[in-house]
């Protein structure tokens, strides 16, 4: 149906029905040159709302459209329905993606508030959930990746002269205030980032500080045992210069 | 130390805002007079009420342009200063032979792929000849724009299927307020790409456009003269300027430090400037940008809004006459319970029906509504009409390339603190009158700075401009070449 482009890199395709293949997004196009079918707007209305209570309608230069989360509904002319199909499936996948971004940043926050400490103390136990810190710095890093990916695409400047799909594209991303919600998702990596980026410097910094421990401590040690070995051949030495030393005399003949 | 008498003429946008700036920027002691011929300050910017329902419109300036993602947007950030909310606009459609066109699919299907090439080919055109970075570049550099130019009928001339010309003429024709032959080709083409939002989209102020005003003025401290219809302008002996007034039958006269003539190109014809030189100076400066436009508006309350899920936007064009502009008035108002609708007639058509009635000029406008609205004729509640011929500019800035000095002190010579400010001198729009507002008022702000001491004593020098190349060249590179359009 439609190919996202790099660093996407990922195709729509138009499942069978009846097929095994999980589906991230149901997509029912009805070629109607009508808009104003009551019966047809209710049963797709129902279609979409199943599930879906915030389910939007949009009404827009002859298209009508009911957009849901994995559920999307589009009546319009036979002609128009191809470009449509293919800018809501593109739609539907940064939707999909934002929402996804938006649902594990809300998960993390219980998270985020257990590894506030270590951003100020970062001890002996907080060591040992090192791993573990690691691992969801990586996560975080790996959720900026992905709304880095499509940020280009939900941010694109609005096309002149339109097209319809331009139009609803554009229509739909100010319906689901999607660069409105990039922002307040930037702003919330920046919160988990800054955090994770302390807990990472405390963390390297008891590291380095228990290796310089450890490395004094081995020096003194070291010191130690020298000194230890320096009174030694001093008392030695001490002794033998203490025994008294025969003295000889010798005559020439 | 004695505070520096201003006088300014107008108390519409232009000179509203140039008190707002003086009080604002200046730290020398100063008194501010307007004199406004009504009895209302705002101009241009009126926003009325229906006699017979609760329901406002814009009967004047009907958007304001934002140019805040291209760079600074002096306007947009003063209407934030002063708490105002803002509504977007938005507006894809027209409506040809009686169907609407709001996209490429809709052009295709009505006039076929050729008129989808052609109307591209023009597109990139303007888009090559143009760019939102230059289309926000300086008024200076207008001055030595070779677009600035007769000849817009031509560049549309050129565009080889005639459908998507008319079609082209039709959709920017309530912007131009004039004819494609009357224009400039730069005017003419921003007229076009201002649909781009690259370049600019546009916005309202909720509640009203006439906020602006309002707040203005409630927070200028300014001698206010209403009824007060300025006869005459002219220097005294001793270097300042005089302002003679007629006030209900009254002849009055004040003499101020400086003079700022804040009026409608049309209307200083109307005042008598003392003295030769500024006489010529004061005509020279009339002609120069003595082009003329014209706008009517009728504006209609209905029972019902018949218009419901066929017209999404805040407005659509018509094509008829000659191209207009309709706007759904109830879009600026979401909680409002009275449909309105609003059409904006422009340039010849304008001026040709400026002598019809109201009754006559409501059924033209009734009339004109494409077939799938005209169920709405039967529903009028209420109508009104306001009329604005020659209120407006059709090439502002003029041909003439003058620098902005040039156009906001006239007389130099001898009267160098005489000052103009209008919408004209720079695109005929709220975002153009504010620039050449804050343009004068640092003008004087660096003049009481460096004159402070008994200005009337210390007429400046003639032909000095040294103070105002210190402080207004900053400011300069501020003012954008913005389209040289209003919607009134």
């Amino acid at each position: 149906m439609c190919e996202l482009p790099a660093p996407l890199n990922r195709r729509a395709v138009a499942l069978t029905l009846g097929s095994t293949q999980a589906a991230e997004l149901e997509l029912l196009s009805v070629p109607s040159d009508s808009t104003e079918d009551a019966d047809l707007t209710a049963r797709l209305r129902e279609w979409v709302s199943a599930g879906n209570p915030a389910a939007q309608v949009i009404t827009f230069q002859g298209a009508l459209l009911f957009w849901g989360t994995g559920r999307v509904a589009v009546v319009a002319a036979p002609s128009r329905l191809p470009p449509l199909e293919a800018v809501l499936a593109e739609l539907a996948y940064y939707e999909g993606e934002l929402a996804d971004v938006e649902r594990q940043l809300g998960e993390a926050w219980p998270d985020l508030e257990a590894d506030g400490g270590p951003a100020f103390e970062f001890d002996e136990r907080s060591a040992k959930q090192r791993d573990r810190l690691a691992k969801r710095f990586r996560q975080l890093l790996g959720l900026r990746a992905r709304l880095t990916r499509i940020v280009p695409m939900l941010l694109t400047p609005h096309v002149y002269p339109p097209t319809l799909a331009s139009q609803v594209s554009e229509r739909l991303r100010e319906r689901s205030r999607m660069s409105h919600r990039v922002e307040m998702i930037q702003e919330q990596l920046e919160v988990f980032e800054r955090i994770y980026d302390t807990v990472s410097q405390r963390a390297s910094d008891y590291r380095a500080n228990r290796k310089g421990h450890l490395l004094e401590m081995v020096i003194i040690v070291f010191l130690a045992a020298q000194t230890l070995l320096v009174l030694f051949e001093i008392l030695t030495n001490a002794t033998a210069t203490s025994v008294p030393t025969a003295t000889t005399t010798t005559t020439s003949p | 130390m004695r505070a520096w008498q201003i006088g300014i003429v107008g108390g519409g946008p232009g000179g509203l805002m140039t008190a707002y700036a003086l009080q604002k920027w200046a730290n020398d002691p100063h008194h501010l007079t307007i004199f406004e011929v009504g009895d209302r300050l705002g101009g241009k910017i009126l926003t009325p009420s229906f006699q017979t329902v609760s329901a406002t419109y814009e009967a004047g300036a009907a958007e304001i342009y934002d140019y805040s993602h291209i760079d600074d947007d002096p306007l947009k950030e003063l209407i934030e200063e002063l708490g105002l909310p803002i509504n977007r606009m938005d507006g894809s459609s027209a409506v040809v032979r009686n169907r609407p066109v709001a996209n490429l699919d809709d052009l295709r299907d009505r006039l076929g792929q050729p008129a989808v090439d052609a109307l591209l080919a023009f597109d990139r055109q303007a888009k090559d000849q143009i760019t939102p970075g230059e289309f926000y570049a300086t008024a200076d550099e207008h001055a030595g724009d070779p677009l600035v130019r007769p000849g817009f009928d031509a560049v549309l001339a050129a565009i080889p299927d005639p459908a998507v010309r008319d079609y082209v003429a039709r959709f920017i024709h309530s912007d131009l307020a004039t004819e494609a032959a009357t224009t400039s080709v730069a005017y003419g083409l921003q007229n076009y790409l201002m649909n781009d939002q690259a370049y600019m989209s546009l916005y309202g102020i909720a509640g009203g456009n006439e906020a602006l005003p309002r707040e203005l003025a409630a927070r200028v401290n300014a001698d206010v003269k209403f009824g007060h219809r300025v006869t005459t302008v002219g220097r005294t002996p001793d270097g300042r300027m005089s302002v003679r007034a007629v006030c209900a039958g009254k002849a009055v006269e004040s003499t101020f430090d400086a003079v700022v003539m804040a009026l409608p190109n049309a209307a200083i014809g109307g005042v008598t400037f003392a003295g030769e030189r500024l006489s010529r100076a004061m005509a020279g400066h009339a002609a120069d940008f003595d082009f003329p436009a014209h706008y009517l508006r009728v504006t209609v309350a209905f029972r019902e809004k018949f218009w419901e899920g066929r017209m999404t936007e805040s407005y659509c064009m018509l094509d008829c006459f000659g191209g207009c502009c309709l706007y759904d008035e109830s879009s600026r108002a979401p909680g409002s319970d009275v449909p309105v609708l609003g059409w904006l007639i422009a340039g010849e058509a304008a001026e040709a029906l400026g002598a019809k009635t109201d009754d006559e000029l409501i059924a033209d406008a009734l009339a004109a509504l494409p077939e799938f609205l005209g169920d709405g004729r039967e529903l009028v509640r209420e109508a009104r009409v306001h009329r604005w011929l020659g209120a407006v500019n059709a090439v502002p800035g003029g041909y003439g390339g003058h620098s902005l000095d040039q156009r906001h002190r006239p007389e130099p010579v001898d009267h160098p603190r005489l000052f103009v400010v209008g919408d004209y001198l720079f695109d005929s729009t709220l975002n153009g009158v504010l620039d050449s507002a804050e343009y004068v008022a640092l003008w004087l702000v660096a003049l009481m700075a460096d004159r402070l001491e008994q200005p009337h004593d210390r007429p400046a020098p003639v032909g000095d401009t040294r103070d105002v190349d210190r402080f207004s060249a900053p400011v300069a590179r501020r003012h954008r070449r913005t389209p040289d359009r209003v919607r009134v």
